[in-house]
């Protein structure tokens, strides 16, 4: 059902409805790690909208930004994109998305990024004191976003440039643009840097990329798999939202421990995996049950996507420069950095090799329309997959968000076209 | 001088034929894409530097690597090189321009069999750690070219380099302030015509050509219509375009395109480290929408409304370019500082129908014309 009233968009009735999830939850006594993660994002939103009254500057920032840096420096960071990506999962409407279609943003722009245009534009999220943007990462649409966003707030903006490359010299690169965003949140905003705080916002992000890691290793490894693709997302954006804060450690720590003794009890997702799958592409978030159809259906199971570790490098101990280490993590562990722009054949190949190392059989790209850059890898991806691990692709029409534009009944047909043809062969 | 105009035109209407030529000749040619993509250290080494273009609007193989939410600039390069149109290049070198761009890049890296392949990392900004960045990219391209054919560009070369392109881009900002007159000497369709032909020949006889165009230029009057406008958006190349807008009663008298003044509208230096002098130039020159923050380009784009005396201005943008039509916002605020009425136009990369494009264009000068009554 389509709900349509403003309010229920607000900062304040997304923190309400995850307070009410969250006691939902404890009273069905769902696992651990879900309780914390759904408390961690009431409280993310929480922040974000009282940030005003405790006196903290609030940030914009692009999705995929680096939100250590400013959790460290005392603001408060908050991506207006995945906020309406979040909202999109709960089932809210594309008003927005027409909305920011009517402020003048192109009808073929991404849909999360549109939507934050025009959510922006009728003043539902509140007025930032600064903007964070990143470019040519994660993608052209998102930076339309942020400069549409401060045509509108009219705030002080930090650009920081992600090379499209990287190699010899990018840490030093990167060292620069962090001393860089260091000084415009000293000088709009008058915060001072404080190394001991930088450090031990690092040492949390660290100790939760840790448990990320090991929990994704498990996933790709284990047969069968432990682990949906809907909780594969929890840890991910936990991270995304919020690294660099306690709580991430205790989400992803518990998370690892509850999938770690589902593998000692050869517990899996299904009670018979047929199918191991690789997704490429951009989820279908406003339908994210469609993975439990695929499970219930199908018996097939996510083993591979974006969320595995596959593109993360590990962190070393040495945090005595943390500028450093932010730049060393950022150029290791973000995928906005190591993949979202970057030339894609030689990530194809990983994904190619992982495949194999995961005994996928079957896999799905879908093509989200209003993204240029992971549609148009759709070939090199589906090519690597055949010649490294012999898996067909299909290739599965969405908009991530929009629910008008692909209907769930034509992507399920595709996706059970393909799930039969794989059967029948 | 419509034989002089011919020639320009032929520079580009029979680029394939001529690159073979030189090629059999033992030219060895470097494809570019996108205009962030500095020609002269190819000239450097003795290459012609040959800008990669789309051709026909049928893309059936493209379309089987890319997507349909491709814009049709790519996907028409991209077949252009399926067809074999462009197989005697020796390399191709392309940037992280856009989504658009990055992609057709991945599929030639993979699909086609150029022997040199490289996409340059551009900046989204410019300051000097991103100049810094830029110049260790355009050194590391030099070498990777010295190592893959042989040959060593000296600073010494690259700095001739600059002065012969430096010169042409004086020309042509020459050529351009012609345009400012009261009745320009020059449509905008021919100038777009003069501008792309220099990416097809070598630069000292593009240049020669330029001296000659200048001085048959004088007292020359073109039939023009009463609307002085602006164009500017994604990539356009087809003079069509603008001959369609210019016989409705409209003349071109500036654009803000990458085929047009963003190619030439600043020189390079010449003293000191001639791979910072191409990577201050090119992260320098007038921003495109993938270029940040907005502020530098809106204050260009202003000046050159002002300078050229426009009464409209024209924002194109081919289908799926998020960089230009996400940003129409940005563009109309700017023109609404001037008090400038913006035409808004979604197009594809060929001209295969001009009927709609007429009807409103046509409609646009009717407002135009609404605003002096």
């Amino acid at each position: 059902m389509e709900r349509e009233r403003s309010d229920d968009l607000s900062l304040e009735n997304m923190v309400k409805r995850f307070r009410n999830r969250l006691a939902r939850q404890r009273e069905e006594g769902k696992e651990l790690s879900k309780q914390l993660f759904t408390e961690a994002m009431a409280n993310y939103f929480e922040r974000a909208g009282n940030a005003r009254e405790q006196g903290k500057p609030l940030v914009f920032t692009s999705v995929l930004a680096f939100p250590e840096v400013f959790t460290a420096m005392g603001a408060v960071p908050f991506a207006p994109a995945q906020y309406c990506i979040q909202l999109m999962v709960q089932g809210f409407s594309s008003k927005y998305i027409d909305r920011g279609v009517a402020f003048g943003v192109s009808k073929e722009v991404c849909s999360a990024n549109t939507a934050s245009v025009g959510m922006a534009a009728d003043g539902i999220f509140p007025q930032p004191d600064l903007q964070f943007a990143t470019a040519q990462q994660p993608c052209d649409p998102a930076v339309v976003e942020s400069e549409l966003l401060n045509l509108i707030y009219k705030v002080p903006i930090y650009w920081f440039n992600i090379p499209y490359r990287l190699g010899e010299g990018t840490v030093d690169y990167f060292k620069e643009e962090f001393k860089g965003v260091i000084g415009f949140l000293e000088e709009h905003v008058g915060l001072r840097y404080d190394e001991a705080k930088l450090k031990e916002c690092l040492r949390i992000a660290k100790e939760a990329h840790h448990w990320y890691k090991k929990l994704q290793e498990l996933r790709l490894e284990a047969i069968p798999a432990p682990i949906g693709c809907r909780e594969a997302y929890s840890s991910y954006s936990s991270l995304v939202f919020m690294e660099g804060r306690p709580e991430t450690i205790a989400i992803n720590k518990a998370q690892y421990e509850e999938i770690r003794a589902k593998v000692d009890r050869k517990e899996g997702v299904v009670p018979q995996e047929r199918h191991r799958v690789v997704v490429n592409g951009a989820y279908p978030f406003w339908n994210m049950r469609l993975f439990d159809w695929m499970e219930q259906e199908f018996g097939a199971v996510v083993a591979l996507d974006f969320n595995n570790s596959i593109y993360m490098d590990s962190l070393d101990d040495e945090l005595e420069d943390p500028i450093e280490y932010l730049a060393r993590k950022s150029t290791g562990t973000n995928l906005a950095v190591k993949v979202a722009c970057a030339p894609y054949p030689e990530f194809a190949e990983e994904i190619g090799r992982s495949a194999k190392r995961a005994q996928c059989d079957s896999s799905i790209y879908f093509t989200h329309f209003g993204c240029k850059m992971s549609c148009g890898s759709n070939k090199v991806f589906s090519d690597a997959l055949m010649d490294i691990a012999g898996i067909p692709t299909a290739i599965v029409d969405i908009d991530a968000y929009d629910k008008r534009i692909v209907s769930e009944a034509q992507i399920k047909a595709s996706i059970s076209n393909y799930f039969k043809m794989l059967e029948n062969r | 001088m419509e034989s002089l105009m011919e020639r320009f035109r032929e520079s580009f209407d029979r680029r394939y034929e001529r690159a073979r030529e030189r090629k059999a000749a033992g030219q060895r040619i470097i494809g570019w894409v996108c205009a962030w993509v500095p020609e002269e250290i190819f000239a450097a080494a003795g290459f012609l530097p040959f800008r990669v273009m789309g051709g026909g609007a049928e893309t059936p193989r493209a379309d089987a690597h890319l997507y349909s939410n491709n814009c049709t600039f790519v996907r028409s390069c991209l077949e252009e090189a399926f067809k074999g149109n462009v197989d005697f290049l020796d390399g191709l070198v392309a940037c992280n321009s856009c989504d658009h761009v990055r992609r057709l890049y991945d599929s030639w890296q993979q699909y086609i069999a150029t022997p040199f392949k490289k996409a340059l990392g551009v900046p989204c900004k410019s300051s000097p750690m991103t100049i810094k960045l830029f110049a260790q990219d355009l050194a590391l391209l030099r070498q990777e070219l010295g190592e893959a054919f042989g040959v060593t560009i000296t600073d010494e070369d690259l700095r001739r380099a600059i002065e012969v392109y430096n010169r042409g881009r004086s020309l042509l900002r020459q050529l351009y302030e012609l345009r400012k007159a009261d009745s320009p000497p020059i449509t905008g369709a021919e100038a777009l015509e003069v501008v792309k032909a220099g990416w097809y020949m070598p630069r000292e006889e593009y240049n020669g050509l330029l001296v000659e165009l200048l001085a048959r230029l004088k007292g020359r009057k073109v039939e023009a219509g009463e609307h002085r406008l602006m164009v500017l958006g994604s990539q356009m190349d087809d003079p069509g375009y603008l001959r369609v807008i210019e016989e409705l009663g409209g003349i071109v008298v500036i654009d803000d395109l990458c085929c047009g003044s963003r190619s030439f509208w600043n020189l390079a230096g010449i003293d000191g480290d001639p791979i910072q002098a191409l990577a201050e130039r090119y992260v320098n020159r007038p921003f495109c929408p993938r270029m940040h923050p907005r502020e530098p380009r809106v204050k260009h784009l202003q000046q050159l409304a002002r300078e050229y005396r426009v009464d409209g201005v024209i924002f194109e943008s081919i289908k799926f370019c998020d960089l230009n039509a996400g940003t129409f916002p940005v563009i109309k605020a700017c023109f609404d500082e001037l008090d400038l009425p913006v035409l808004n136009l979604e197009r594809e990369y060929t001209m295969t129908s001009a009927g709609q494009m007429k009807t409103r264009v046509g409609a646009f000068y009717e407002s135009l014309e609404g605003r002096r009554a």
